[in-house]
């Protein structure tokens, strides 16, 4: 395993890797993969409004927030290095695509920030294994001229490429364990991957329902899709062609039959196409069976109107409890 | 001697409050409705002179709910013990004067929302998204338009034998087509007629989208006044509507009972400042926290120079 120190190699020793949207989509650690080619990661910091604003001045205004908020990312670690690593992931598994700004990701920054990017991507399409693999080499043999260094790089590719699909889940992220000690009940809530682990972008909803006393269970604990051997369910339709739409149904359907779960909250933005078709699956069988609050966040999203649908929905809940009422 | 339950609903176009009795909730003392008019603070400075013109002493006072989209802030300044949002005050009214409830439709001056209620419990809502069309300021500013009081709105609504389509999806667009329509020799009271239907459809598609609308159905909010737009709705739902008796001080009730659970919960004395705090000077002012790069704008609110209250903050720090 390289240490980072290795010096045959010229150009920067730093990566950058900004945190939004598909940092969040995967468990791979990127780090150990630059880390064997004998690189340093640097991550982007937490998203904050500075964050959004920095990245709001180059974006098209008819992209969604977390796309805004992402070009911040990428224009904060900018200012200190210009070597961005950003992977284009089209499909994570065979027959379903990303989100199309998730897939153009690479291009769209490259395209629209006018400053000079070293930009390393790879495309990662997961439903076809060869292509993967040559990409992956060859971002490795961009990188260093060492053959043990790219074929161990590759071979951990390999490795843990698995953990790409299978295992995108809690306890290393944001959500952390889901605590038993919520005495109120549990809350399910449902979105893409980046909303549910960024506080900024979900607006802290998920801590807010952790102070109320409930315990909070994300879509992120539900596999992808159904496994392979069962007959495909998404509420009794066809399956959607989203990787994380797939996610997203599933979730909502295993939190409805859930009996432990009594809400479900779901989390989208302002303009989100696959949420937009999502959503109307499901919405209509999650009414009238479980108490159902839609949020649709964007960068204007004033506290006071999220809060009073919160705060009316976790009294809804709590009364239905029987523990009458709460001191406001 | 009597004591009482204030409950306040500060919302964008009314400062609602109702002075309930005690012992019984449905025994309402007074009801005020004042129109906001974009600031709060002077009406419910307003509405608290006359309580106290009327004789009401704060040691009478065993409790203050505060409702609205300005009931944190009022909320902190009078001193509530209760600050609730519009949703569970609405339903709690509801449910109060009302037992059977199944369904309560609420149009208010910028929201819209519906509450489900099964065996006395709400069981589901829903609010308008992003769009305030079907609410009560747009029929405020259609009412001032066509100059027709908005007392009257809804008698011009019945008077119409046939009302025109209108579209209702949007204020815009429906504003597009009442010109039109005007333009092509509708009359008033077709317009009118036709804008109720729009709303009631509106609210229909948008806001009780794939709900279940089970009678008894209450009514309530300002917009309950207009019979256009009542039997807009019986049309639409064929069923009959609830007006509750006070439906347009429904939330300030709801806050009032809210207050009283609250106070026997806690078993604490009412921490409300009295009517005459409204008086003193405030200086309300919006200042940016600079601690982290989030850089959120705060409330602050000064009483003759001590800072009183802040809030508005992501992390929390200020408001405690």
């Amino acid at each position: 395993m390289g240490n980072g120190k290795n010096k045959e190699l010229p150009t920067s020793k730093i990566i950058g890797i900004p945190r939004g949207l598909s940092y969040y989509l995967d468990n791979f650690s990127w780090e150990s993969f630059f880390h064997i080619l004998g690189y340093e990661v640097e991550y982007s910091e937490d998203s904050s409004v500075e964050t959004f604003e920095t990245g709001n001045q180059f974006v098209g205004s008819d992209q969604c927030f977390p796309v805004k908020v992402y070009y911040g990312h990428v224009l904060s670690l900018l200012k200190k290095n210009n070597y961005i690593f950003i992977p284009q992931y089209t499909s994570m598994e065979e027959g379903t695509y990303c989100c199309p700004k998730v897939i153009a990701l690479p291009q769209l920054i490259k395209n629209t920030i006018p400053q000079e990017i070293n930009l390393l991507t790879v495309e990662i399409d997961l439903g076809r294994e060869k292509f993967t693999r040559k990409n992956i080499r060859r971002l490795a043999m961009s990188l260093s001229q060492n053959p043990l260094r790219i074929f161990a790089a590759v071979n951990y590719f390999d490795k843990n490429r698995k953990r790409l699909p299978e295992e995108i889940s809690s306890a290393e992220k944001f959500m952390g364990e889901c605590q038993s000690n919520g005495k109120k009940g549990s809350i399910g809530v449902i979105g893409h991957p980046y909303a549910l682990q960024d506080p900024f972008l979900n607006m802290g909803i998920l801590n807010r329902l952790k102070e109320f006393g409930f315990d909070v269970v994300t879509s992120a604990r539900y596999q992808r899709s159904y496994e392979q051997t069962d007959c495909p369910v998404y509420f009794s339709r066809r399956k959607p062609h989203w990787d994380f739409g797939r996610n997203i149904l599933y979730a909502a359907e295993s939190m409805l039959k859930d009996e432990k779960i009594q809400g479900i909250i779901f989390i989208t933005y302002f303009g989100c196409g696959i949420d937009a078709f999502i959503e109307e699956i499901f919405n209509d069988s999650i009414c009238g069976q479980k108490p159902y609050l839609g949020l649709t966040l964007d960068e204007h999203s004033g506290e006071a109107g999220l809060m009073t649908r919160i705060e009316a929905f976790t009294d809804m809940m709590i009364r239905k409890g029987g523990e009458n009422r709460d001191a406001g | 001697m009597n004591q009482y339950y204030i409950g306040v609903d500060v919302g964008s176009v009314s400062t609602n409050i109702v002075v309930m009795d005690s012992m019984d909730n449905k025994k309402l003392y007074e009801t005020l409705y004042i129109r906001t008019n974009g600031q709060p603070l002077e009406s419910l400075n307003e509405g608290f002179i006359t309580l106290k013109d009327k004789g009401y002493c704060m040691e009478d006072i065993l409790g203050v709910g505060v409702t609205g989209s300005a009931r944190i802030l009022v909320g902190n300044i009078i001193g509530a013990d209760s600050i609730k949002n519009e949703i569970t005050a609405h339903a709690v009214a509801a449910i109060d004067t009302y037992p059977q409830v199944k369904t309560v439709i609420e149009i208010g001056g910028q929201d819209s929302k519906i509450i489900l209620i099964r065996n006395g419990v709400v069981i589901d809502f829903a609010m308008n998204t992003i769009c305030a069309a079907g609410t009560g300021s747009f029929l405020d500013q259609q009412s001032f338009r066509l100059k027709i009081p908005i007392e009257e709105f809804g008698d011009f609504a019945l008077r119409a034998d046939e009302p025109v389509r209108i579209a209702g999806r949007c204020t815009v667009f429906a504003e597009t087509d009442m010109v039109h329509k005007q333009q092509e020799g509708a009359t008033k009271e077709q317009i009118v007629a036709g804008l109720c239907e729009a709303l009631a459809r509106n609210y229909i598609n948008n806001v009780a989208k794939g709900k279940s609308i089970e009678a008894p159905i209450l009514f309530q909010g300002g917009v309950a006044f207009n019979k256009g737009i009542k039997r807009a709705f019986e049309q639409e739902l064929a069923a009959q509507l609830v007006i509750p008796k006070h439906f347009n001080v429904m939330g300030a009730l709801g806050s009032a009972i809210l207050a009283k659970e609250t106070v026997r919960d806690t078993k604490k004395k009412t921490t409300f400042k009295g009517f005459d705090i409204m008086q003193r000077k405030y200086k309300l002012k919006r200042v940016a926290c600079q601690d982290c790069p989030n850089a959120c704008e705060l409330t602050e609110v000064t009483v003759e120079g001590e800072i009183a209250a802040k809030w508005g903050d992501r992390c929390g720090k200020w408001q405690k």
